[in-house]
C-alpha cells in the first residue's frame, strides 16, 4: 500500500467533496456523489486485511472532518470503520470486477453508513429534520452509479492495476 | 486489534471529544485548503446561474470580439476578479448602509469558504478573531437585508456560523407587530420553530420574524417568515408556529458580521 498516494487521494477527495460536489448535485443541493464512501468500497475490496482497516478509519475520519453531523465528528469514523473491515473480510466472497457488483456494493455500503452514522449521531444529539430518502437512498444510488467510473484511475494512481501485476509475474521462458 | 483501535478512537471522538476541540479541527481544516475550498464554491454558485442569452451578431464583429477578447483576457482577468470583489463588498455594506439605523452599525464584510456540516445548517467564513469576531454575533446577508445566523465558534482566522435552522440555535425574535417576544428554535431542513406564543396573540402565515435588539444593532431586523400557523396539538392555548428563513442559504457567498451585537451566552 502506497500510503503517500493515499493520503493525497483522500484529501484530494476531501476537498473536492467539500467544495465541488456540489456542482454535480441532482434534485437537491444534498443528493450528491459521495467520494469518499467510493473510496472507502475501493480500499476495502483492494487492499490486505490490514490495510483495508486502516484505510476505512482514516477515511472515516476525513468524512467526519469534512462534512460533519450535527458538529458532531466519530459517527463516520465508526460506520466507515465498521463497514469497511466487513467488506474485506468478505472479499473471497464477493466479486467486484464487474461494474454492476461495484454500483451494487457501494450502494449497500452507504446505505449501511447513513443508517448508523444518523443512529450514532441520534445517540449524542438530537438530529436535525435531514432527509432520510436523501442520505439512505439518493446519496448511495448517486454515488454507485459514478463509482465504477472511478475505479480505474484510483487503481492507476494507487498502482493497484492486477493486471499490471501478473504481467510483472508472468513465468520466464 | 487494529479494528479495536479505530472503534475505540471512534468512540473517544463521538463521546469523550467536546464539540469545541472538533470545531477548531474543523476551522483548522478549512483554513489550510481554504484557497481550494473558495474556488471549488464559487465554480458550483457559477454552474447554478443561467447564463443570459447570446444576441445574434456578424461573423466579423464575431471574430474580432474573439481575438479581442483572446489579447486582453490574460492581462485582465486577475485584476477584474479582484476589483468585482471589492465592489461587491462595498455595494452590499453600501446597500445596508443606506437604511435607516445601520448608518453607525460596525460589520465586517465575511465570504463563506464552505457549508460546515452535510445539513447545511453552518457555514464556516474567513474572518475569525483577527477581525474582531467572537461568538454570539449575528450575521446577515447584505444582498437580503436580513440576519440569517451568529457566530458559533471562531479561531484566529476563521469562524463558523450556526445558521437560525440549525438545532442549536436559539433567537430572541418578535413577530409582526405584536407585542410578543418568543425564542425561535432551528430545526433542521431549513425551518425553524417559535413555541410558547398564547393564541390570543393574532398571527398569522406570512408575518415577518424579526430579530430583538441587542447593544449596537438597535434596529430591527427581519430574520424570517411564518409558514405555518396552527393551535399545537399537545397545549391547545399555544401556536404551533414554523418559519422559514428570507435568505437563500444554498446560493449564499457573502455575508457581514454585526461586530458589536453578541447573545448573552
Amino acid at each position: 500500500m502506497h500510503w503517500l498516494r493515499f493520503a493525497v487521494l483522500v484529501l484530494v477527495a476531501s476537498v473536492l467533496q467539500t467544495s465541488l460536489m456540489g456542482a454535480l448535485s441532482i434534485i437537491r443541493p444534498d443528493v450528491k456523489p459521495d467520494l469518499l464512501l467510493i473510496l472507502l468500497v475501493f480500499f476495502a475490496v483492494r487492499s490486505k486485511p490490514t490495510d483495508a482497516v486502516i484505510s476505512s478509519f482514516i477515511i472515516g475520519f476525513a468524512a467526519d472532518l469534512t462534512s460533519p453531523t450535527m458538529g458532531l465528528m466519530g459517527p463516520r469514523i465508526i460506520s466507515f470503520g465498521v463497514f469497511g473491515t466487513l467488506l474485506s473480510d468478505l472479499q473471497g466472497i464477493i466479486s467486484t470486477r464487474r461494474g454492476i457488483y461495484q454500483a451494487a456494493t457501494i450502494f449497500l455500503v452507504g446505505l449501511l453508513t447513513a443508517g448508523l452514522s444518523y443512529l450514532l449521531t441520534f445517540l449524542r444529539a438530537e438530529t436535525a429534520e435531514v432527509s432520510l430518502a436523501a442520505q439512505l437512498l439518493w446519496q448511495p444510488l448517486y454515488s454507485a452509479i459514478l463509482g465504477p467510473f472511478l475505479s480505474l484511475p484510483m487503481a492507476w494512481w494507487m498502482r493497484m492495476n492486477k493486471r499490471g501485476r501478473r504481467r510483472r509475474t508472468g513465468r520466464r521462458l | 486489534m487494529l479494528f479495536t483501535w479505530g472503534m475505540l478512537a471512534g468512540l473517544i471522538f463521538l463521546f469523550l471529544v467536546p464539540k469545541d476541540l472538533t470545531g477548531q479541527l474543523q476551522l483548522a481544516y478549512a483554513r489550510a485548503f481554504r484557497w481550494p475550498l473558495a474556488a471549488g464554491r464559487g465554480l458550483t454558485l457559477a454552474s447554478r446561474t443561467a447564463t443570459p442569452p447570446v444576441q445574434d451578431i456578424s461573423r466579423k464583429d464575431h471574430k474580432a470580439l474573439l481575438t479581442a477578447y483572446g489579447q486582453t483576457r490574460n492581462e485582465l482577468a486577475n485584476l477584474q476578479a479582484q476589483l468585482q470583489e471589492a465592489h461587491r463588498t462595498i455595494e452590499g455594506l453600501t446597500k445596508l448602509r443606506d437604511r435607516p439605523g445601520w448608518e453607525n452599525v460596525p460589520l465586517r464584510p465575511a465570504t463563506i469558504i464552505a457549508p460546515a456540516d452535510q445539513a447545511h445548517n453552518e457555514l464556516i467564513i474567513n474572518r475569525g478573531q483577527q477581525d474582531d469576531v467572537a461568538v454570539g454575533q449575528f450575521v446577515i446577508s447584505p444582498d437580503d437585508h436580513a440576519i440569517t445566523g451568529t457566530i458559533s465558534d471562531v479561531s484566529p482566522k476563521g469562524a463558523k456560523v450556526r445558521l437560525i435552522t440549525d438545532p442549536a440555535s436559539k433567537i430572541a425574535v418578535t413577530i409582526a407587530d405584536l407585542n410578543v417576544s418568543g425564542l425561535m428554535e432551528g430545526r433542521g431542513n431549513n425551518t425553524a420553530r417559535i413555541p410558547l406564543i398564547s393564541t390570543k396573540h393574532k398571527v398569522k402565515k406570512g408575518d415577518p420574524v424579526y430579530a430583538r435588539k441587542q447593544p449596537g444593532l438597535d434596529t430591527p431586523v427581519i430574520t424570517a417568515r411564518v409558514t405555518e400557523c396552527k393551535p399545537d396539538a399537545d397545549s391547545p392555548l399555544l401556536w404551533d408556529i414554523k418559519v422559514q428563513p428570507v435568505c437563500d442559504v444554498a446560493n449564499l457567498s457573502e455575508i457581514a458580521v454585526v461586530i458589536s451585537a453578541q447573545l448573552p451566552q
